[in-house]
């Protein structure tokens, strides 16, 4: 039985080897191999360090918007300090999916933008002065999530806020030790980028440390986590069996306390940042070499390849309208017709699996991390 | 590719008609023809004889416990709540003070079926449950906000989770209920309700056979000791009765059946449908009075849902090593306190001749090897990963 069957399977093998062997010979046309290297060099001198140029500007600006509201925590100071942070929160959407080089180092996106916040753990540190950041537990009492708690949720009225920091220094010196170590990991960031720019744009090879996989990776990952799940389906209820969790939502107490409903506003730069990367498009509206372009190369070298990229701007289309549809605050929304979050998610899902599933295989980039089980 | 697929499968298939044209001649004449009914849903008189509302309640118990052991209400709604050792115990044992009051005072209680098969019970077994729940309510609650280090119970984070451990960093809600899923249900089922000690005790066997109902019920008590099994596995299904049952379970609740599909997912792709034929075909032979193919389909069960907890066990291993190595430490923790509970399972498993594939002196003594999370040696994982693999096979 089993010698029988192992002659079948190699007597088909051998059949398989001829039939495949046949094929793929005719595709050798003469087009140039793709330089991958063109893309690094699109996405760093184009899009990542001009982005992160315009963070650094407007985290600078909530700075000092912070230390005037410190020292005179009246309300035309905390309307700069909020502007500036609504400000800093947009731009910052631009950078978080770039988890490479020293900001992998710093955590940076951890220490930036970990929601929900740790009140319990925020309240602790405010009264017993602690400013040392470091440890994990303090991603969620820290960074731009960590701002919003300290303007937005420390008392429920903008009167009330100014109120706790009239009566208490520490929050106060709270509020800008958080803004010192933001500003300190951006600026190194920044700083960095000039002298790793080169080896980032020469490391287009394809290996699990290779740039070009590291960055794809990335942003893959950002996509998946950081905006389809952080930024609606957790809050919607998508991985806790149906129950929402509207406190989960990015920037939650500016919505909660009536500040400001900014949590859409969030989202939808999070996914014209996402669609602009893959576009290769910068600040400044012109584009270059990208993931878009690798794959249009792809299809035109060997027309038996999906034709992905039109899918993919197609997908992003339906995601910007379904997040379009949403009310501005997103705890209503979840509160109230929690299945337009759905949609929502489901055309952000539609991306996810067009990017991390076809279009990861098509440029054969292995997938460097592994799913969460859910549990 | 898939044609050579196709075409072998078509071989397999006319090999495997003949081995059963080869096989028929050994069969007697007088053997009773059992066929199975499309689905799990089996009538007398027209009124439906299934009943396993027992097994659904305790599995809605474990996933209220599972709750209540990260601080979380244990009504499900995701609100901090922190609970004290005779909160817990009271669920855990008296099937008392839940939020739902539907799972209180139904008499149905967790800990007395777990580690309690008629075939091999044991009370240690049971001890180690309350064990983790005095430990739980102890150190970790008294330190939920604290930061955990080596020998320091409180919360770790990584870039992907947070976590609540003690001292040795074991997550308590994970080293429990897969401990459960060994512990209660599997135990439960193939080594309590799919054995002659159930299925024959007393005069079942004859009163199945004579068609004698329960008391006051419209089931005998094979048929309902079966369900009993089967509820384990499937008791929060929302339709026992639905014809895909056995392609695609929900994978709903915590315990068993979510890692069933899991696996159904992932390594055994079949397996469901193997378990749930079996169920099918053993219940419409428990019907028929056919109990050689009742046992038959019963040892199919045994052997396939102890491969689950192996796999998990495997899985989570090696999982932890790799997350570890990526520089995880909190995912790493969470997932071997998944392996250590599926561990504890391993000696609930039962190989089709009713032996444990580990005994329990043996996952007592790979327990001990990981009873520090901050000092568990990879060696000790990578020999345990490959004692798993070759006793169980997979």
């Amino acid at each position: 039985m089993k010698k029988f069957k192992y002659t079948l399977i190699s007597l088909f093998s051998i059949f398989l080897i001829i039939a495949c062997s046949g094929d793929s010979e005719e595709e050798q046309d003469n087009i140039p191999e793709f330089d991958r290297s063109t893309i690094l060099k699109n996405y760093a001198e184009n899009i990542i360090i001009p982005r992160y140029n315009d963070f650094k500007t407007d985290l600078d600006a909530l700075k000092i918007a912070v230390d005037d509201f410190v020292a005179n925590p009246n309300s035309v100071n905390f309307d700069k300090v909020h502007s500036q942070w609504f400000n800093a929160y947009k731009t910052w959407q631009h950078v978080e999916m770039f988890n490479i080089g020293k900001a992998e180092q710093l955590m940076y996106f951890n220490t930036m933008n970990t929601y929900p916040v740790d009140e319990l753990r925020i309240n602790d540190n405010i009264s017993s002065k602690r400013y040392e950041l470091s440890n994990a537990n303090d991603w969620s009492s820290q960074g731009l999530s960590g701002v919003d708690y300290m303007l937005h949720g420390v008392g429920d009225t903008k009167e009330k806020v100014i109120q706790k920091y009239l009566n208490d220094s520490n929050y106060g010196d709270y509020l800008k030790n958080l803004l010192a170590i933001m500003t300190k990991n951006t600026d190194d960031i920044v700083q960095d980028w000039p002298s790793y720019k080169d080896s980032f744009i020469q490391s287009s090879g394809n290996s699990n440390t290779s740039a070009l996989n590291m960055i794809t990776n990335d942003f893959v990952y950002y996509f998946e986590k950081g905006l389809r799940a952080n930024k609606i389906g957790i809050p919607a209820g998508v991985y806790s069996g149906g129950n929402t969790l509207p406190s989960k939502v990015e920037a939650y107490y500016s919505s909660k306390n009536s500040f400001q409903d900014i949590s859409k506003d969030l989202a939808k730069e999070a996914v014209i940042a996402s669609e602009n990367l893959f576009l290769g498009k910068a600040a400044t509206g012109a584009t270059g070499p990208s993931l878009k372009t690798y794959l249009d190369y792809i299809h035109a070298a060997d027309v038996n390849k999906e034709n992905l990229s039109p899918i993919i701007i197609s997908n992003f289309q339906k995601a910007k309208q379904a997040v379009d549809l949403l009310d501005s605050n997103f705890v209503d929304q979840i509160n109230n017709d929690k299945l337009k979050m759905l949609n929502a998610f489901d055309k952000l899902q539609a991306i996810v699996v067009n990017m991390k599933t076809n279009m990861l295989s098509l440029l054969s980039i292995q997938v460097d991390y592994i799913d969460a089980d859910g549990d | 590719m898939k044609n050579y697929k196709s075409i072998l499968k078509v071989c397999l298939v006319m090999i495997t008609s003949f081995l059963f044209v080869s096989c028929d001649s050994d069969n007697d004449d007088n053997v009773i023809e059992v066929t199975a009914p499309a689905t799990y849903e089996f009538l007398r008189d027209g009124v439906s004889t299934v009943s396993f509302s027992g097994q659904t309640t305790r599995l809605n118990q474990v996933d209220a416990i599972y709750n209540a052991l990260n601080s979380k209400a244990d009504d499900g709604s995701g609100a901090q709540k922190f609970y004290t050792e005779a909160q817990i115990d009271a669920m855990f044992a008296d099937g008392a003070g839940f939020m739902n009051a539907a799972l209180n005072g139904t008499g149905k209680k967790v800990r007395s079926k777990t580690s309690a098969g008629c075939a091999a019970g044991n009370s240690a077994t049971q001890a180690q449950f309350d064990d983790q729940i005095a430990d739980f309510t102890a150190n970790v609650v008294s330190a939920w906000s604290a930061d955990a280090s080596a020998g320091v119970a409180g919360k770790l984070t990584d870039a992907t989770r947070s976590i609540h451990v003690n001292g040795a960093g074991h997550e308590i809600d994970q080293t429990f209920v897969k401990g459960l899923i060994g512990g209660m249900c599997l135990d439960q089922i193939v080594n309590n309700y799919l054995q002659p000690c159930q299925l024959d005790s007393g005069t079942r066997r004859d009163d199945n056979t004579n068609g004698t109902l329960a008391s006051g019920k419209n089931y005998t008590d094979m048929e309902h000791k079966w369900d009993e099994a089967f509820g384990y596995l499937y008791g929060q299904e929302a339709d026992y009765s639905r014809a895909d049952l056995g392609s695609a379970p929900t994978g709903n609740g915590t315990t068993l059946n979510k890692y069933f599909k899991k696996i159904n997912d992932s390594n055994m792709p079949g397996i469901s449908q193997t378990v749930y034929d079996a169920f099918k075909l053993g219940r419409a032979a428990i019907v028929a009075g056919n109990y050689e193919v009742r046992d038959a389909q019963a040892n199919i069960i045994k052997i396939n849902l102890s491969k689950v907890i192996g796999y998990k066990s495997v899985d989570y291993l090696n999982g932890y090593m790799s997350k570890m190595a990526a520089g995880n430490t909190a995912d790493a923790f969470h997932a071997l306190s998944e392996g250590y509970g599926f561990i504890m399972s391993l000696q609930f498993t039962n190989d089709g001749n009713d032996n444990p594939h580990f005994t329990k002196a043996e996952v007592d003594a790979m327990l001990a090897k990981l009873s520090d999370f901050w000092t568990v040696k990879d060696s000790d994982l990578t020999s345990m990963v490959s004692q798993i693999k070759s006793k169980m096979n997979i």
